[in-house]
C-alpha cells in the first residue's frame, strides 16, 4: 500500500504542475491590451483632474508607414487620444477603462506631459505615477503652457506617435531631460526646486532670437529635426524653454535663453551650439558671425561665505569646435580665434546671468540646486539657512566665470572665397609662406 | 542528532552569503536610507563590525565544540533542561525568521510583479520546493548554490554597472551630516539582517575541517558586507536618500532604471528570476536548520520527517504575521533590531561565557 502510494506521488505532483506551468494565470494577450504611449495630466474645473492618454491603435501601427503611405494623403493617425476626468488620476484611469475595450498598459508610456494649471496645483498628483507597478521612474516629464491634452492631439510627423516624437527630440540633447525620478529628487531635496523642459506648439518654429541652431557638419542632426518640423502642417511640437517650480508649485516660465543658462548652471549641458556675432574690428575685418559646437562642458560651483554674504563661484569650462563661420576668418592669426572665443564666453555668461536674474528676482526659487551644493560642502552653514533657503538664495551673490576654449576648427581652416588679404597681408607676413 | 556528510569551508561561506543577502538586498537599502540618510552605507559597515562580534562568538563556540551543532552544545553547556530551553529559543527564532522571509518574498511578488495572484500561492510553491530541497540535506543545498551564486553575483554586477550613467556620486555628501546618531539607528536596522550570520553555528558543524570555519565566517561576512554596501550606495547614487527611502523595494527600482542605449532595458524580470533563486536558498537553509534543531531538541534520529510539516506551518505563520508590507517595514525598523540583538548576540554570548566559566569543551572526536 505504502509503496504504491510512494510510486504514485511523483506522478500526482507532475500532474499538478501542469496547471501552473501552462502560464495561463492572469495572462494578458497583446490583442487585449491598449498600449498607452503618452500621457497628459491637466486640471479640470472644480478641483478635478483630467487624464488624457494616447492609446496606440494596433492596426495603424501594424500597417506601418510603408503600407499607410499608399494613399499619399495625410498619414493615418497611429493612435487615439482619450481623456476623462476624475477627482484623482486613478479614478480617471478607471473611467478610461470604461471607455476602452481593452486593458490599459501603462508600462510602455513614453512621456508625461504636465498641463500648466495642474502644475500650479502642485506635484502631489504624480503619486499615481510612482506608486503603480506598471509605471516607470525613467519616464521623461515635460510641461506645457495651457493644456497638455493639446500636445497629444497634434497630427503625427516623422514618427507615428507624439510620445515617440517627444522622446526623439529629447534624445537630440538640444535641451535638458528630466525623468520622473529626477523630478522627484529635485522636489524632495531641500536645496533644490524642480524645473521641467517645456514643450511648445509652434506653427512656424522660426525664431527671431540671435541663436539659430545652425546645421554645420556636426550639428546636422538638429538641423534636419528642425527642418522636418517646419514642413509639418499645421502645427508641430518643439521642446524649448522651461517651467520652473517653487517647491511643488509652478512659479514661472523660462524662455529659451534662460533655459539654456539654467542647464549651464545645473551642469547638465551635454552638447550644443552657440552662435555669436562679431563686430567689425577695423581694417579688412568686417562684422560677421561664427558658431561653435561643444560636446562636453563642466560646471563647478563653489559656495563661499564672506561675512554675512553667501557667494557662489560658478566656473564653467570646456572645449568647443568651430562649426560655421560667416566672417572673414584666418586662423593663422590667433586674434581671430581669440575674438570668437571671447564672444562665446560672453554669450554663455549672458545666458547664465539671465537665468540667475530670473530665478532670483522673479521666481525667488533656487532652480539650480545651489542649495544642495551648499548642503554638500558646508553642512553647518546649510543648517542655518535651510528653513528659508529660497529667500536666502535670492539674496546670494552668484559670480560666473566662463572658460570655454576653442580648440578645434573642423576640417578646413580659412573661410572660402576669393580672399582679399591673401596677396597683401599674407605676403607681408612672409614667414608663413 | 547528526547528519551524514560534510560541506567544504567555501560552500559554508557561500551558504552564509545566501543566508543573509537575498532579502537584505531588497529591503535594507530603503530602510537604511530612511534611518541613516546619506550615510546608509556607513550603517552597513557598522553592522558588519557588530556581526563580526557574532562571528567571533560562533567561531569560539565551534572551537570548543567542533562537529557539534548549536542545538547540541546548548545542552552540553547549560545542562539538559536549560539547554533544551535555550535550543528551543533558537529553533523558534529561526522558524520565525523563515516565516518572515517567506512573507517578504510573497509580499514583494504580489506588489511588484503579479498583483492578481494570491500571495499564498507564492509562499506555497516556494516552500514546496524548499521542503524537497531541505529533505535532501545540506550537501545538496550547498551544491545548489554553485549554480545560483554566479548568476546572482553577475546580475548584481550588471545592474550596478549599467546603472552608472544614472548615478551621481555627489549624493553621498555630506558625510556624517547629523553626526553618528542616524548612522547608529541605521546600524541597528542593518544589524538585524547581518546578525543572521549566527546561523553558521548550526550548519557549521558539518564543515570539515572545523578550524576552517574562521575562513568561511570572514569571507562570508565580507562578501555580504561588500554586496550590501555596493547596492546601498548604488541606490543612494541613483535616487538620493529621500527617494531611496520612499522606494519600498529600492534595489528592484534600481534594476528598473537600467537602460542602455534603448535596447538593454527592462531587465527587472531577469533580476526577479535570479533573486527568487537566492530567496529559495535562504528559505531552504532556514527550514533545514529549524528541522535539524527541532529534531535535536526532541531527540529524534532524523530531521527529515519534520521538514514537510514545518514547511506547512511556516507558510501559515508567515501569513498570520503581517497585514501588509507596511507592517513588515515597521517590524524590520522597530521590532527586529531588539529581538535579533537578544537571540543573535546576547544568547550566544551567554553560551560562550557559561561554557568558559564551566570549562566545557568537547574536542578530539
Amino acid at each position: 500500500m505504502i509503496s504504491w502510494f510512494r510510486r504514485a506521488l511523483p506522478f500526482f505532483f507532475l500532474f499538478l504542475g501542469t496547471f501552473f506551468l501552462a502560464g495561463c494565470w492572469s495572462r494578458h494577450e497583446i490583442e487585449d491590451l491598449a498600449i498607452i504611449s503618452a500621457v497628459a495630466l491637466d486640471a479640470a474645473p472644480g478641483d478635478r483632474v483630467r487624464l488624457s492618454v494616447y492609446v496606440i491603435i494596433p492596426r495603424a501601427v501594424a500597417g506601418g508607414p510603408s503600407m499607410g503611405g499608399g494613399g499619399g494623403g495625410e498619414p493615418a493617425r497611429a493612435g487615439e487620444v482619450i481623456s476623462t476626468t476624475g477627482s484623482d488620476f486613478i479614478q480617471a484611469a478607471r473611467r478610461l477603462e470604461e471607455m476602452v475595450p481593452r486593458r490599459l498598459l501603462w508600462s510602455q508610456n513614453r512621456v508625461l506631459i504636465l498641463g500648466e494649471e495642474l502644475a500650479g496645483r502642485g506635484l502631489s498628483y504624480l503619486d499615481f505615477f510612482t506608486r503603480g507597478r506598471q509605471m516607470r521612474l525613467t519616464t521623461p516629464v515635460l510641461i506645457t503652457r495651457g493644456e497638455g491634452r493639446k500636445v497629444l492631439e497634434l497630427p503625427p510627423g516623422v514618427e507615428l506617435t507624439t510620445g515617440t516624437i517627444l522622446t526623439g527630440i529629447l534624445r537630440n540633447r538640444t535641451t535638458f531631460k528630466i525623468e520622473l525620478k529626477d523630478l522627484l529628487v529635485m522636489w524632495e531635496a531641500p536645496g533644490d526646486n524642480p524645473v521641467l523642459p517645456q514643450v511648445v506648439m509652434t506653427p512656424t518654429p522660426e525664431l527671431e532670437s540671435k541663436e539659430v541652431k545652425s546645421g554645420g557638419d556636426t550639428g546636422g542632426q538638429e538641423g534636419s529635426q528642425k527642418g522636418g518640423e517646419e514642413k509639418k502642417p499645421p502645427e508641430a511640437v518643439a521642446i524649448r524653454g522651461a517651467g520652473a517650480f517653487r517647491d511643488d508649485r509652478l512659479a514661472g516660465w523660462l524662455d529659451e535663453e534662460e533655459a539654456k543658462g539654467l542647464i549651464w548652471l545645473r551642469g547638465e549641458v551635454e552638447e550644443g551650439v552657440i552662435t555669436v556675432e562679431l563686430p567689425a574690428r577695423g581694417g579688412d575685418k568686417d562684422d560677421g558671425q561664427a558658431s561653435v559646437i561643444f560636446h562636453r562642458a563642466g560646471t563647478q560651483v563653489k559656495p563661499m561665505i564672506e561675512g554675512n554674504r553667501l557667494i557662489f563661484n560658478v566656473e564653467i569650462g570646456g572645449k568647443c569646435e568651430l562649426a560655421e563661420a560667416l566672417m572673414n576668418l584666418d586662423p593663422d592669426r590667433p586674434e581671430d580665434l581669440l575674438a570668437i572665443q571671447e564672444a562665446v564666453n560672453r554669450a554663455v555668461e549672458e545666458r547664465v546671468l539671465a537665468a540667475v536674474r530670473k530665478a532670483q528676482q522673479e521666481l525667488q526659487a533656487d532652480i539650480f540646486g545651489l542649495g544642495e551644493v551648499l548642503h554638500r560642502s558646508k553642512p553647518r552653514y546649510w543648517h542655518q539657512v535651510q528653513e528659508h533657503w529660497n529667500e536666502e538664495f535670492s539674496r546670494a551673490q552668484i559670480q560666473v566665470k566662463i572658460n570655454l576654449q576653442l580648440t578645434r576648427l573642423g576640417m578646413t581652416n580659412r573661410t572660402s572665397g576669393k580672399s582679399r588679404e591673401a596677396g597683401g597681408k599674407g605676403a607681408s607676413q612672409g614667414s608663413t609662406r | 542528532m547528526r547528519e551524514e556528510g560534510y560541506i567544504s569551508p567555501r560552500q559554508a561561506a557561500v551558504l552564509l552569503w545566501f543566508a543573509v543577502l537575498p532579502t537584505a538586498i531588497l529591503f535594507l537599502p530603503s530602510l537604511l536610507a530612511l534611518r541613516a540618510h546619506n550615510d546608509a552605507w556607513l550603517a552597513v559597515i557598522g553592522a558588519t563590525l557588530a556581526a563580526g562580534v557574532v562571528a567571533l562568538i560562533v567561531y569560539l563556540l565551534a572551537m570548543r565544540f567542533p562537529h557539534y551543532t548549536l542545538f547540541q552544545y546548548c545542552e552540553l553547556i547549560l545542562g539538559p533542561v536549560a539547554g533544551k530551553m535555550a535550543a528551543m529559543v533558537f529553533v523558534l527564532a529561526f522558524f520565525l525568521l523563515d516565516a518572515v522571509v517567506i512573507r517578504e518574498f510573497s509580499e514583494f511578488m504580489v506588489t511588484a510583479v503579479m498583483p492578481e495572484t494570491p500571495g499564498l500561492f507564492f509562499s506555497i510553491t516556494i516552500v514546496a520546493v524548499a521542503v524537497y530541497a531541505a529533505r535532501n540535506g545540506l550537501e545538496v543545498l550547498a551544491r545548489c548554490t554553485d549554480f545560483i551564486l554566479p548568476l546572482m553575483v553577475i546580475f548584481i554586477a550588471i545592474v550596478l554597472l549599467f546603472a552608472t550613467p544614472e548615478m551621481s556620486p555627489r549624493n553621498l555628501l555630506p558625510i556624517l551630516e547629523n553626526g553618528f546618531r542616524p548612522v547608529l539607528g541605521g546600524t541597528l536596522v542593518a544589524w538585524s539582517f547581518l546578525g543572521q550570520v549566527v546561523i553558521l553555528a548550526t550548519y557549521g558543524a558539518f564543515v570539515n575541517p572545523p578550524r576552517a570555519l574562521k575562513a568561511s565566517l570572514t569571507s562570508g561576512l565580507l562578501g555580504i558586507a561588500f554586496f550590501l554596501t555596493l547596492v546601498t550606495m548604488g541606490t543612494i547614487f541613483v535616487f538620493g536618500c529621500c527617494e531611496s527611502a520612499r522606494q519600498t523595494f529600492a534595489a528592484y527600482a534600481l534594476a528598473r532604471v537600467v537602460s542602455l542605449g534603448q535596447f538593454f532595458e527592462r531587465i527587472e524580470a531577469l533580476f526577479l528570476a535570479i533573486w527568487v533563486g537566492g530567496v529559495f536558498i535562504k528559505i531552504t537553509l532556514y527550514l533545514y536548520v529549524v528541522a535539524l534543531g527541532l529534531a535535536t531538541v526532541t531527540g529524534l534520529k532524523e530531521y527529515r520527517a519534520l521538514v514537510t510539516s514545518l514547511g506547512a506551518l511556516s507558510v501559515a505563520v508567515s501569513h498570520l504575521l503581517y497585514q501588509n508590507v507596511a507592517e513588515i517595514r515597521h517590524d524590520l525598523l522597530m521590532v527586529e533590531p531588539g529581538w535579533t540583538l537578544v537571540w543573535q548576540l546576547l544568547l550566544p554570548l551567554l553560551l560562550l561565557i557559561v561554557a568558559w566559566l564551566r570549562g566545557k569543551r568537547r574536542t578530539g572526536i
